[in-house]
């Protein structure tokens, strides 16, 4: 009688594996696996762009407490309501609010780009590359050859195929410039290199450390990065499949479109819905969704009042 | 700043000697400076100089060329300005006085914007509360008048009222190249007690 190996009492892969989260194993194994989750959890989320402009601004909160300012999500949220953002902690928002509208990669089978030219199109482009070169010059790197010099090395950085290799080029390359156009060069290289405008690296840095250029120290710092990431996705998506399910309770017309904006971005108020139903309608859309419990008021104000997961 | 380059002129001095070209473009870009009002930044120094030098060469040539003199080169609000030294302030102040760049406050303005510029972006009722009493509007509007201060963002909440920031003008005026120098200046302050 042959032998045969029993299937239906093997592993349970349906859980995943318990080195991922281990503390002995080396970070690099373990940013692989945590990457490729997080790619599969974004590929069918609904949520990205909310994610993205989310994950920007507390990015930009770590950055602005970095260079010892105060500033809250809230503040940050209030910033973006009313005007252009204005003051000291204007260019590190603009930066990084810049950096997560850069576009997503479509599918996971242009991730993995075998080819540069993706990369060298989009640095190609005169607009993308003039705006990267005044956002650095916002974030304080005045000279206008070093500059250009930095977006042509961050292009090149980012059409490498390996993120670390990317990162520690980048961080070689940037040694004496200031470390906000570091840190916004390093996101952005790592963004464009995965295919995600999430800036992971400035994320999980520490408040008190400076970046580093070896590969462990990177893939520990971007483990933690991709670790929030996470951490801040899964609620969200649960709350989107509450609010996606409660469309069905509401009946205004544009409500498919108002929910697709409100998971879009970060937070929405009244006026921002105004080329879709008029004030009125879409406060009393917004306040339905909030006593149905699938949305929420951010701000906790009577007036001036922005609705988000 | 509003500069354009529209008579064409020899940047590069192809057929000067070595020596001589570099002397020739420091003297452009020391008179540009020397022109200017306000700080000129490095765009425009690299526009009078040949294309095969950075700006930053010429700059370090010229501040060891300034070393001597009672006056210097320093990098305030993004650009390069010529500044006599610190040094001669008291000599400069008792015997021209009030004459040149000098700006009349009133302590009551100084102290405003001083508030705005540490604690900006913020609204006038901020600095009423910072301040402990009211702001007159005339204050507000003669830093604005001057220059020192522009509005930013509004603030949600009644009234949408603006908020204060400092301007690039406020750096020049106070020799600092970005508002981390003032920062660092309070830090400084701090830690003596």
């Amino acid at each position: 009688m042959g032998r045969y190996v029993d299937v239906t009492t093997s592993i349970n892969l349906d859980q995943r594996p318990g080195w991922m989260d281990g503390t002995g194993v080396h970070p690099a194994l373990r940013l692989g696996a945590h990457l490729a989750t997080l790619h599969l959890a974004l590929a069918t989320s609904p949520i990205r762009g909310l994610l993205a402009d989310r994950i920007a601004l507390l990015a930009a909160i770590k950055n602005l407490s970095r260079a010892g300012r105060t500033e809250t999500l809230a503040d940050l949220r209030d910033m973006r309501m009313l005007d252009e953002p204005a003051g000291p902690a204007a260019p590190i928002l603009s930066a990084w609010t810049w950096l997560s509208h850069l576009p997503w990669e479509e599918t996971a089978a242009t991730r993995f780009r075998r080819d540069r030219s993706e990369i060298g199109k989009e640095l190609a482009d005169p607009r993308h590359l003039s705006r990267l070169q005044s956002v650095t010059f916002d974030l304080g790197l005045r000279d206008p050859t070093r500059a250009a010099n930095l977006a042509f090395s961050s292009g090149a950085a980012a059409a490498l195929s390996c993120p670390l290799s990317a990162a520690g080029t980048v961080i070689d390359a940037t040694i004496e410039l200031p470390v906000p156009v570091r840190l916004f060069a390093i996101d952005y290289v790592i963004g464009r290199c995965c295919g995600w405008p999430l800036p992971i690296y400035s994320l999980g840095l520490g408040r008190r450390a400076s970046p580093q250029p070896h590969f462990e120290a990177i893939a520990e710092i971007l483990l933690a990065g991709v670790v929030e990431v996470t951490r801040i996705l899964h609620p969200l998506t649960a709350r989107a499949s509450d609010l996606l399910a409660a469309a069905h309770q509401v009946r205004t017309a544009q409500r498919h479109a108002v929910i697709a904006r409100i998971l879009a971005q970060d937070a929405v108020c009244p006026a921002g819905l105004c080329d879709l139903l008029p004030p009125r309608h879409s406060r009393r859309l917004l306040l339905r969704l909030v006593n149905l419990g699938a949305l929420r008021e951010l701000t906790g104000r009577p007036t001036y009042r922005l609705y988000g997961l | 700043m509003s500069m354009e380059i529209s008579v064409p002129f020899d940047r590069e001095l192809r057929d000067w000697p070595e020596e001589q070209r570099m002397r020739e473009w420091m003297m452009r870009v020391e008179a540009v400076i020397f022109a200017s009002s306000r700080p000129v930044p490095s765009k425009i120094l690299s526009a009078v100089i040949g294309s095969t030098v950075p700006v930053e060469t010429v700059i370090a040539a010229l501040l060891e060329e300034l070393r001597p003199r009672p006056y210097e080169l320093v990098h305030v609000a993004g650009g390069w300005q010529l500044v006599t030294r610190q040094r001669y302030s008291v000599l400069l102040r008792s015997c021209l006085g009030k004459e040149g760049r000098e700006y009349d406050l009133s302590r009551r303005e100084i102290e405003l914007l001083a508030v705005i510029a540490l604690r900006q972006p913020l609204t006038r009722r901020d600095c009423e509360a910072i301040l402990g009493r009211a702001v007159n509007g005339d204050d507000i509007g003669r830093l604005r008048g001057i220059g020192f201060i522009a509005t930013g963002h509004r603030r949600p909440g009644p009234g949408a009222p603006y908020t204060f920031i400092t301007t690039d003008l406020f750096l020049e005026h106070f020799q600092m190249n970005s508002l981390d120098d003032l920062y660092a200046l309070q830090a400084q302050k701090q830690d003596f007690g």
